[in-house]
């Protein structure tokens, strides 16, 4: 509840200031309010990504390493039904969690404009996917690698995947019309988020490394865009939604292949 | 199936930690209704051997199977019930909590939660939380476990580590009473005046190698000893036991002669002083397992 708290005051302090292309300039109330909703569900994502990122894979494996599963383990289950369970467990956690943060940014926001946004709760299932990636990734790594390192290696996913997809940030910071020639040196290597075309290697490569790379990043976008009502199918991020099923499924097939063959 | 009739065995298992190798080519039966007793020092194998048998690590080599199923292989424990050396258990769980998610993972009978509970001292204890209880009563508490599910095979490993005197005997009971009822049982134990008493055969390991398996009694090359302390340390031993089994700590300068008869002990000590030995303590007492242990120790 104290996140929700402190997300809820940045966003209406955040509301407060905010500027577009450097300079504060009056907005319409329509683009404020779609503001605030989008600043409140990154926020909520954020904090659910910390989530996961804090105690999800000690959630899954904690016990395993601390050693109480010893009991779990030695009864007729098997390693992936353990794995399954614990991992409904964090899904419950981060349902109940977002169904929560949902709630309360809805019910401010329908408080200042007397509007039920009812699509906030059509982008939890999307959101949801977006941080079960991550925690599928994290969990992979941490049965390779184990303890905090691999962590380190899901953050850096995470974090990569993310600058991926600076969509809204960028749109407000960057100016969607931003001529190529005043582009900073680094623009074209997040090119496709950019108006116009994608410009050198660099450019071209992140667009197709982020076609199979885990897209958290590009799944929060549609998550956003789906909470928000904006139109989403078809093109644009909508090919992250199934890559992210996938992506998804193999990482937890791939913690419970391995963590079947580890030694406790 | 890999091994007909025995209910627990490892062929040729090996297993290696790093630079370490825990075992070495382990290949042991134990059958159905025996209680076997697996003596070593430290850093044996003991603890790996029975961790491979519940799971939980993967042989190298050679395979182990549980009531005629490979090992890792989730039937493989539907019959089985694991004490660990070392009895963790969820903090925030209370105990009624945490046996009742165990009995029913093994498909156990809810019911006979609270006679085991009983059965083990810990029948006020169910509502209490497992974060507050000492080692001998998450120890007991596992034993409620096993106890409550019942299993036809047991693998104990030091079993009576933490408890009491009062504790130690309800362990033995309840072997004896599991063993009533076919129950068979592979205990890893440091005590060995235990071991002595409930296993019908043991099994002595060093350097995960087995050196020797036998019934207790068979172990001991004689019913008797005769314990000495000498004044000096004599370059050999061994003339000085006249043929006799025998046990030398060159430290404590201390002789045990293995001997049939108490005559054939005070043979030994007059011959000791003909020998320019004659002892400063003399103990004449019956021959133990710790007595045979040593040595069949490096």
């Amino acid at each position: 509840m104290l996140l929700l708290l402190l997300m809820t005051t940045a966003l209406l302090g955040v509301e407060g200031m905010m500027t577009v292309n450097g300079q504060a300039a009056p907005i319409s109330d329509a683009l404020r309010n779609d503001f605030a909703l989008g600043v409140g569900l990154r926020w909520i994502n954020l904090f659910g990504m910390l989530v996961v990122l804090l105690i999800g894979p000690g959630l899954v494996l904690g016990e395993t390493e601390r050693g109480p599963a010893v009991f779990d383990l030695t009864a007729p289950i098997s390693r992936s039904t353990y794995l399954l369970g614990r991992s409904l467990g964090l899904l419950l956690i981060l349902l109940f969690y977002w169904i929560a943060s949902i709630g309360v940014l809805g019910g401010v926001v329908a408080w200042r404009e007397g509007v039920l946004h009812g699509m906030l709760v059509a982008g939890i299932p999307i959101f949801l996917l977006g941080q079960l990636l991550l925690a599928g990734i994290l969990l992979l790594f941490r049965v390779v690698i184990g303890g905090g390192w691999g962590a380190v290696v899901g953050v850096l996913i995470w974090a990569g995947s993310w600058l991926l997809s600076l969509d809204m940030l960028e749109g407000y910071l960057f100016d969607v019309n931003v001529p190529l020639e005043k582009a900073a040196w680094w623009m074209p290597l997040f090119g496709p988020y950019l108006e116009g075309e994608p410009v050198g290697l660099g450019a071209s490569a992140a667009r197709f490394v982020m076609r199979f790379f885990p897209p958290i990043g590009n799944v929060q976008s549609v998550g956003l865009d789906t909470a928000l009502g904006k139109t989403v199918f078809p093109p644009g991020d909508w090919w992250s939604v199934p890559v992210a099923v996938v992506w998804t499924l193999l990482a937890f097939s791939g913690a419970a292949a391995l963590f079947r063959r580890k030694d406790l | 199936m890999i091994d007909g009739g025995a209910v627990l065995s490892w062929r040729d298992v090996s297993k290696r930690f790093g630079s370490v190798r825990a075992l070495d080519g382990l290949t042991l039966s134990v059958e159905r209704g025996e209680v076997f007793g697996f003596l070593g020092p430290n850093g044996a194998g003991k603890t790996t051997a029975l961790r491979i048998a519940a799971g939980l690590i993967r042989p190298d080599r050679g395979e182990a199977s549980l009531i005629g199923i490979p090992v890792g292989e989730k039937g493989s424990r539907r019959k089985v019930g694991y004490l660990p050396e070392e009895i963790r258990m969820p903090r925030r769980l209370r105990l009624g909590e945490w046996l009742g998610h165990q009995i029913r993972l093994r498909a156990a009978d809810p019911s006979r939660i609270a006679p085991a509970a009983e059965r083990v001292g810990l029948a006020s204890s169910l509502g209490r939380e497992v974060a507050g209880f000492s080692k001998g009563m998450r120890r007991r508490a596992a034993l409620a476990l096993l106890a409550a599910s019942d299993p036809e095979l047991w693998l104990l490993d030091e079993p009576t580590a933490d408890l009491d005197v009062s504790g130690r005997e309800m362990v033995e009971n309840l072997i004896l009473e599991a063993r009533g009822r076919g129950a068979t049982f592979f205990i890893s134990s440091h005590i060995l005046s235990e071991v002595e008493r409930v296993c019908d055969r043991v099994g002595i390991i060093e350097g995960g190698r087995l050196r020797k398996t036998a019934a207790p009694a068979e172990l001991l090359p004689a019913p008797l000893l005769v314990d000495l302390s000498l004044p000096t340390a004599p370059a050999d031993p061994a003339p000085l036991a006249r043929g006799r089994p025998f046990r030398w700590n060159a430290e404590a300068k201390r002789l045990r002669v293995f001997v049939q008869t108490r005559e054939e002990g005070e043979d030994v000590v007059r011959s000791l002083g003909d020998a320019g030995y004659p002892p400063v303590q003399t103990l004449h007492r019956p021959a133990s397992l710790r007595d045979a242990i040593e040595g069949h120790l490096s």
